[in-house]
């Protein structure tokens, strides 16, 4: 599983922090999730995805 | 100073008063060090505004819990079995006594696991098809 989390973050100008804060959840965990160490839960990739507006099949990409 | 220091400082803090407890035979120097080292962390914590603990953390947490929980279990249950073999027509003292004691926190700890892991099979649905 990979996801577009960082491009999207550069898109929108957003640091981790900044997206970290919006997701209420922490800028390791942010970190965690660009680089595939962790896969975040369904409430949370919905949130991400609200956040950009994007469908979640749009950001995570399975394999 | 940051969050990760002042918990390591307010650990070492609570250590040393309770070290300093029992070598002066007082335990209200340990509860005076415990008091203070708990307002610390309430302050630190009413301070703070970063996220600390997330689904992450708590996922990590789980695993930390179940690979420690697996490991004791299996240590102490081997050691238990060990130790009342050993017993057998062995001069040391306490062997089985402490053989039995260990067995009985084994037995205990699956004890536990098991109707935690019932409380949560079915507060996350495992009986909701029938």
């Amino acid at each position: 599983m990979t996801n577009k989390l960082k491009v999207l973050r550069a898109e929108h100008d957003m640091t981790q922090e900044d997206l970290a804060r919006k997701l209420g959840v922490s800028r390791q965990t942010v970190n965690a999730i660009e680089k595939n160490k962790y896969l975040p839960s369904l409430p949370l990739a919905f949130k991400i995805a609200s956040t950009f507006k994007a469908r979640i099949e749009d950001i995570f990409i399975g394999q | 100073m940051t969050k990760c220091k002042g918990r390591l400082g307010t650990t070492l803090l609570v250590n040393a008063a309770v070290l300093l407890g029992i070598l002066l035979h007082s335990i209200f120097i340990a509860l005076i060090g415990v008091g203070v080292g708990l307002v610390f962390l309430w302050i630190m914590r009413r301070r703070t505004t970063e996220v600390i603990i997330d689904e992450r953390v708590q996922a990590i947490g789980d695993k930390a819990a179940r690979v420690t929980f697996t490991y004791i279990t299996l240590v102490l249950g081997l050691t238990s079995i060990i130790l009342m073999v050993l017993s057998q027509g062995s001069e040391l003292p306490f062997t089985e006594s402490l053989g039995l004691v260990f067995a009985y926190i084994t037995m205990m700890l699956l004890l536990v696991y098991t109707f935690t892991y019932k409380y949560y099979n079915r507060a996350y649905g495992a009986e909701d098809n029938k």
